[in-house]
């Protein structure tokens, strides 16, 4: 694979390619098509990818630090990957796996995580900021004084997750299932709490109203 | 929450609805950094310029008897201090506890308020707060509670708003009768007498705010101390100390806008209008989150200098500052900002944000993109959203009225620009063009929106570009840099 021709955008149609491992890093590759490619462990930190086709691609351990990652990753396989710092505002990752997966500081606001698997992700003081989590796995989830206002959670899992301090408000909970979560002093203000399942949930000092 | 704490007790009157009253807004808070911001704000009394009312709340008599001799010599300074915690030997036999000002309240153990941690200062010149509960067991959850004092957790709020003070002392003087109605009726002497309207200037916030940051980065640094490493909650811990201090920096910001009855919500529609600004450039996430910080703290900006935001119009002087960025340091209300590394950045876009286009602006002169991108972007939306304010008053204008406004204001910004080859433009151009399309947005429904900041967490704010020394930056290429130039932006 000539990674130079990539590296300066002169490759942009890499459909199901094999950059296992490959140093992308710095490098402008906005819009490529790399939809279903074997991206397993390849370094992107500080490319920018807006606007790439990455769907059902495999990003599996791949380094994300700072990249730009507004783009399709519908069902892509983000295991392991570092998105520390990554920008992610507004990307599609419908139905993504985000297991194991470093999201510190990242920005996933407005992004489109409906039926992502987000298990036991460290998502701590994350900008969620209005995303669509409908349906995502949050099971055990860290979102310690993460920012979910305005998101849409209709019926995500999030059992046992750390929602201490998380700014909720105008968030759509409906459906949710928030059994065992922790809620300790959450700001709930305008959110929709309809048939949400609170059992054994911490609710102290938690704004409900 | 337990019902008849005093937490309780404030938490209802100021429950979402309550006329006049505005929610409270509860953190985590760990006990060592409970232990630093206490001991900032009581020591902060040696130094204050009036004598004050303090009320305090230990849950038992041996944790008053670890600060029992710092409060002797505060007693010194204080006009009148009580002492409410669960009888422990030898509580009442220190000397600090003998003292004629200061008074013991041997709380029931059955007390709800002897599971509270309380410290509420109030004098004619300076106020604070602190109002805490521990977690109940069942509250800790399936971890239990912590075997290490130092992680054990409370939850509750700061402030230094002198209101919520008064209000809060005034129900803990309500529940002192019940002990002591003879202290009850001397408390209540002592809180008229503070509350008393004075022409004495208030304390400076500064200092305050100095003490705090500096007492929890004490703490912090012995975090790092092997005696009391606790590594599974060290992240937790640390944490918890940096998001107070940004805490102390968001709530003089807030007394700025609570004092300015004028424009009560400039942070919070700055800091929404700037991230907005942001995103029609397209700027980068950290940028957008660099600059919804910087908004929310830019009054400190014109802090101290005693300029009145809305009647200054343009901006504030220092005639003696120095014209190299790297050393201009003088504009006090953002000095304070400095004593927290994680701000850096912040610091420096809230300083420069009174620079000019055309160089003659200040405090360093800095010309054109000289100046930082952020303060640019800040200077240009502060002065914007000051004008809106000012032409709502004006017009004592309903919601119908506010197109107009915002086209009032945005022909104002337009007439601060030079016309002809000489220029002199007071922003720059194409951030006026940008302003355009941001009021188009905002006439064709988007409306002026502002979320008040939940102070408590604030930490999705912070990464590691709010660290970074713009000036560095300045001189490597903007690819080096990571700075998107405004020419990059507009593809030319």
């Amino acid at each position: 694979m000539d990674i130079e021709a990539i590296r300066s955008g002169k490759l942009k149609q890499l459909a199901g390619a094999d950059l296992e491992d490959e140093d992308l890093s710095g490098s402008d590759l906005q819009g490529i098509n790399l939809t279903g490619a074997n991206l397993v462990g390849t370094n992107f930190k500080g490319t920018t990818l807006a606007h790439a086709q990455l769907d059902g691609a495999k990003l599996v351990g791949a380094c994300c630090i700072g990249t730009d990652l507004r783009a399709n990753l519908l069902g892509a396989n983000l295991m392991q990957a570092n998105l520390t710092e990554a920008d992610l505002r507004g990307g599609n990752l419908r139905g993504a796996n985000l297991m194991q997966a470093t999201l510190t500081q990242a920005t996933l606001a407005g992004a489109f995580l409906s039926g992502a698997n987000l298990t036991g992700v460290d998502l701590q003081g994350v900008d969620l900021r209005g995303a669509d989590l409908r349906g995502a796995n949050l099971m055990k989830a860290n979102l310690h004084g993460a920012n979910l206002s305005q998101a849409d959670l209709q019926g995500a899992l999030l059992n046992d997750a750390n929602l201490e301090e998380a700014d909720l408000r105008d968030a759509n909970l409906s459906g949710a299932d928030l059994m065992g979560a922790n809620l300790l002093c959450a700001d709930l203000e305008g959110a929709n709490l309809s048939g949400v399942n609170l059992v054994g949930a911490c609710v102290v000092g938690t704004i409900l109203a | 929450m337990l019902e008849g704490s005093i937490l309780h007790k404030l938490a209802t009157a100021h429950q979402v609805g309550q006329a006049g009253k505005r929610p409270l807004n509860f953190g985590v808070y760990y006990k060592n950094t409970l232990v630093a911001l206490c001991h900032a704000l009581e020591d902060y009394i040696l130094s204050a310029g009036s004598a004050p009312l303090v009320i305090t709340a230990f849950q038992q008599g041996k944790w008053y008897l670890q600060e029992a001799d710092r409060y002797g010599d505060i007693a010194q300074r204080a006009n009148q201090i009580v002492i409410m915690a669960a009888a422990d030997g030898g509580f009442a036999a220190h000397p600090t506890s003998q003292r004629s000002n200061v008074a013991l309240v041997n709380l029931d153990s059955a007390d709800p308020v002897a599971q509270e941690w309380h410290l509420m200062i109030l004098s004619p010149t300076y106020a604070a707060m602190v109002l805490c509960q521990e977690l109940s067991a069942a509250d800790y959850g399936a971890n239990g509670v912590p075997t290490s004092d130092l992680e054990r957790k409370f939850y509750g709020f700061w402030t230094f708003e002198p209101g919520l003070v008064q209000e809060t002392m005034e129900l803990t003087i309500a529940h002192i009768q019940q002990y002591n109605p003879v202290l009850h009726g001397t408390l209540l002497t002592h809180l008229h007498q503070v509350t008393q309207p004075t022409d004495a200037q208030r304390d400076d916030l500064g200092s305050v705010v100095s003490r705090v940051v500096d007492y929890l980065q004490h703490s912090h640094a012995d975090l790092s101390h092997p005696s009391h490493y606790v590594p599974t909650h060290e992240q937790g811990l640390e944490n918890n100390l940096i998001s107070n201090e940004m805490q102390a920096f968001l709530r003089i910001a807030q007394i700025i806008d609570q004092t300015d009855l004028s424009n009560p919500r400039a942070a919070a529609e700055v800091a929404t209008l700037a991230e907005m600004m942001g995103q029609l450039l397209d700027l980068p996430a950290w940028q957008l989150h660099r600059l919804r910080l910087a908004g929310l703290l830019h009054r400190l900006s014109l802090w101290q200098t005693g300029e009145n935001l809305l009647s200054s119009g343009t901006s504030a002087r220092y005639q003696d500052a120095p014209s190299c960025p790297l050393t201009c340091s003088l504009v006090p209300g953002t000095q304070v900002l400095r004593t927290m590394p994680q701000l850096r950045a912040i610091a420096t876009i809230v300083t420069h944000l009174n620079e000019r286009w055309d160089g003659f602006g200040q405090p360093a002169g800095l010309v054109g993109d000289e100046i930082p991108l952020e303060s640019r972007i800040l200077g240009l939306i502060a002065s914007f959203q000051q004008c809106v304010v000012r032409r709502q008053l004006e017009q004592d204008a309903s919601d119908s009225d506010l197109n107009e406004s915002l086209e009032q204001a945005l022909a104002e910004c337009r007439g601060q620009q030079g016309t002809g080859p000489t220029k002199g433009d007071r922003w720059d151009p194409k951030l006026v063009e940008s302003l355009a399309l941001l009021v188009y947005g905002l006439q064709q429904g988007i409306g002026l929106p502002a979320t008040s900041p939940k102070i408590a967490a604030g930490m999705w704010l912070l990464d590691s570009h709010s660290s970074e020394d713009l000036f560095a930056l300045l001189d490597k290429s903007p690819v080096e840099a990571g700075i998107p130039t405004i020419e990059a932006i507009y593809g030319y």
